[in-house]
């Protein structure tokens, strides 16, 4: 797997870089090598700089007629073999929906990203709203899983665009990093690991795959399209994407219900078999956290996205102040860390919900936590909470 | 499982196997309709890959929604469907990730004509290598005979019981003003000369279009008095003329008639091609430094 | 058996498959030389599929073939009548 050509041209050294072009770095060192985009605000300065980009690493650039088109094309372009993106904000992710609920039946691997801006309607353009959460899992028809990652400074842009690519890779599916106009605009220090570093974290498309050995390539009428259930191992064997170019592809990839070998069907059984093999494939290995001053705390703020840096920095001031608070921050967003809520609500009795919405994952806290959990939401529309307005809501609710 | 239709009786001739290779199914059938122009049409494909010995690698078939979803039954090669309207889309980007490719994207008239009109016309312009086989027959044939933009006016449709309102329109003249390459219209009176064109076609560098009229005697015909497929097949036949002979004619004998025939065959660079130059330009501009 | 029409100079043979016929009639309606009609038999899809006219010529010039929404009738030449017609025949 390490044999293959990585060709990623950036130096490894600090850049000063704003959130949408740590985004396209990102993007680029993960691999990416297709990209086609619409032009909306606050998302202009990612197509602007792919088109420069892009040629000059052998990948292609298309500016299509809409979203739609967009968001198809890629699709395409992840059935030719190569790692596709496209980027939207609010208004186009909307009308992607129909097709995101398309890629994840056919387990297409590719990377939407969300810029989201103020709404409802066109909204205001250069202010961040996180109003997009639920629509990302819930927008398209039918009932599919989706991979969401908040990134909340512009190095973990760089990242967690990575490990966004290689998550696509790993479970087929489309996975949507949530930006917004404020972090997409801000200038930070990214520093760009050195590259075979890099080489070594991203995961490749593949073209063949082996058998168990690891050495004999699989025959065509053992490789299975899609995610099947083996009742052997009570696991799911998600194989890799076919290309349209090989021999892998099917010969005839129906856009309707299917089996796992791509016949298209019209019986009940094989609808309830897709639609429960498509949601349960993710496992447990997907949801990401990360804990701030948990050990011994009895508030926590439950955070993802920008509002994780004002609740750390309210919680290091609180400490100074002797009250034991903790972030508990979501990387991941879908799917929902549930388990780990609950886990957390069994020792810390008291939660705050900070989100730059009306409360979206709110709701979801509030219906994992146990019995005797308090969970407050601190809602801000169209702007960044402050430090002192948390600290004040941490000593509100601990005295 | 429902049941298959009754064995063929000897010999098989091998244009019917040649899709079937591979296939779950060791018997020629599709689901059309009886008279349907679809299955004609699949059969010329067929014997095109067949004759020629094409790659069935280099031309992925992309197929939209309608009666012809079920096309890739007696189509060669591998087929990918995509949702409605968004054929052109999805080929765009197989085409520009993988240029060596050639894609064939079947499409109907309310596909391409309704809710696919910005691909097509983007596509036209943009002239990206793809092949456009558009199945005309005026008509909504698998949801049930609903008007399709193509549909005359005053005929019948099951959304229009006292008569089409609104008037037609040509994509052949929306073809050739957006800009595309080669564009040609036939009917499946014309096996011969669709054949050929889509020939050329498959050779061509840059976007082709292709408008093929086919009979719908189920829906179009019988709630126009047409019940017959020979009806529907003389009425399209009764109304066809060729572009030769239509010099001369003023547009209101030309109203309502099907001209066939090669309205353009005038090539420019291919987009892909077009990138790919720039690729090599930027590399070897990076070299010299 | 449903070869209808051969013509042993020429090597050619027109053939129907009746299981397959779906009972357009384009075949009959696009022949140049108007060789078929009508037939007055049923077949397993209940439809009548056509059969040749008395004394009628057909020039195996593949209308019908390439019209014909099934691919029930079509012509056999060159290779395939050799080895399709004897199995035909049997």
């Amino acid at each position: 797997m390490a044999d293959y050509i990585y060709d990623y041209d950036m130096p490894s050294k600090p850049y000063v870089w704003m959130g949408n072009e740590a985004l396209v770095e990102g993007a680029l060192a993960a691999g990416c090598r297709f990209f086609a985009g619409y032009p909306i605000t606050p998302q202009n300065e990612v197509p602007e700089r792919m088109s420069e980009r892009l040629p000059k690493l052998g990948g292609r650039f298309i500016q299509m007629e809409d979203e739609m088109a967009s968001i198809s094309a890629i699709v395409g372009a992840s059935f030719a073999g190569l790692k596709a993106m496209t980027s939207t904000s609010g208004p186009g992710f909307s009308l992607m929906q129909e097709v995101m609920s398309w890629a994840s039946s056919i387990e297409v691997p590719m990377v939407v990203a969300d810029v989201q801006r103020t709404g409802p309607g066109a909204g205001i353009v250069n202010l961040p709203h996180h109003s997009d959460i639920i629509q990302a899992h819930y927008g398209g028809n039918g009932e599919y899983p989706v991979i969401a990652y908040a990134p909340s400074s512009c190095q973990e842009l760089f990242d967690y665009t990575i490990d966004a690519f290689n998550d696509a890779e790993l479970y087929r599916l489309p996975v949507v990093i949530f930006s917004d106009s404020l972090l997409g605009h801000i200038h930070e220090k990214v520093v760009v690991p050195p590259l075979e570093a890099l080489k070594q974290r991203v995961i490749p498309r593949k073209l063949v795959t082996y058998e168990e050995d690891g050495k004999t390539p699989l025959p065509r009428n053992k490789y299975y399209t899609f995610t099947s259930f083996d009742r052997k191992t009570n696991t799911y064997k998600i194989t890799i994407p076919p290309n349209i170019a090989t021999d892998y592809f099917p010969e005839w990839l129906p856009a309707v219900t299917h089996s796992p070998q791509s016949i298209a069907s019209e019986y009940q059984e094989s609808a309830e078999l897709e639609v429960y093999t498509l949601n349960n494939k993710l496992g447990d290995k997907v949801v990401k956290v990360q804990e701030y001053f948990m050990e011994d705390a009895d508030v926590a703020i439950v955070c993802y996205g920008l509002p994780f840096r004002s609740a750390l920095r309210a919680v290091k001031l609180a400490r100074e102040e002797g009250i034991k608070a903790g972030v508990f921050r979501l990387v991941t967003v879908w799917p929902f860390a549930r388990k780990a809520i609950r886990e957390l609500s069994q020792k810390v009795k008291k939660l705050l919900v900070p989100e730059i919405n009306m409360g979206q994952i709110l709701i979801w806290v509030e219906a994992a936590v146990e019995d005797g959990t308090t969970v407050e939401g601190i809602p801000a529309i169209s702007r960044l909470h402050e430090p002192k307005e948390l600290l004040d809501k941490l000593k509100e609710v601990v005295h | 499982m429902q049941s298959l239709p009754p064995l063929p009786e000897r010999p098989l001739h091998p244009y019917e196997l040649v899709p079937y290779t591979g296939r779950k199914f060791a018997q020629a059938f599709h689901i059309f309709c009886r008279g349907c122009g679809y299955g004609a049409i699949g059969q010329l494909l067929c014997r095109i890959f067949k004759d020629d010995k094409l790659d069935e690698t280099l031309y992925p078939f992309i197929v939209g929604v309608g009666c012809y979803s079920a096309l890739p039954l007696v189509l060669p090669g591998r087929a990918l469907m995509t949702p409605h309207g968004r054929t052109l889309a999805v080929a765009t980007g197989i085409k520009l990730a993988n240029p060596k490719l050639t894609p064939i994207c079947i499409a109907g008239d309310g596909d391409n004509l309704a809710i696919g009109t910005n691909h097509f016309v983007q596509s036209c312009r943009r002239n990206i290598g793809i092949v456009l086989i558009m199945l005309h027959n005026n008509i909504y044939g698998m949801t049930g005979g609903q008007v399709a933009p193509t549909t005359p006016m005053g005929m019948r449709a099951s959304t229009a019981t006292y008569g089409y309102l609104e008037d037609e329109f040509d994509p052949v003249a929306l073809a050739l003003t957006a800009g595309a390459t080669y564009v040609a219209r036939w009917t499946t009176a014309h096996p011969r000369q669709f054949m050929k064109s889509v020939r050329k076609a498959l050779q061509w560098k840059g976007f082709s279009f292709i408008d093929m009229v086919s009979q719908c005697p189920t829906y179009f015909g019988r709630n126009n008095d047409m019940s017959e497929p020979i009806d529907v097949f003389n009425w399209i036949k009764g109304n066809t003329i060729p572009l030769e002979k239509t010099k001369g004619m003023s547009e209101e004998e030309l109203k309502g008639k099907f001209v066939v025939g090669e309205f353009r065959e005038s090539p420019r660079k291919e987009l892909s091609e077009k990138y790919i130059e720039l690729i090599e330009q930027l590399r070897s501009r990076s070299k010299r430094k | 058996m449903p070869v209808i029409c051969e013509d042993k100079e020429k090597q050619k043979a027109l053939f129907l498959q009746m299981s397959r016929c779906g009972g357009c009639h384009l075949c009959i309606e696009v022949c140049p030389k108007e060789v078929l009609e009508k037939s007055a038999e049923l077949n397993q899809k209940v439809q009548y599929p056509p059969k040749v006219k008395e004394g009628a010529e057909c020039s195996f010039c593949q209308s019908c073939e390439l019209v014909c929404p099934d691919f029930a009738i079509y012509v056999l030449k060159d290779q395939y009548y050799q080895e399709l017609l004897a199995i035909a025949k049997k």
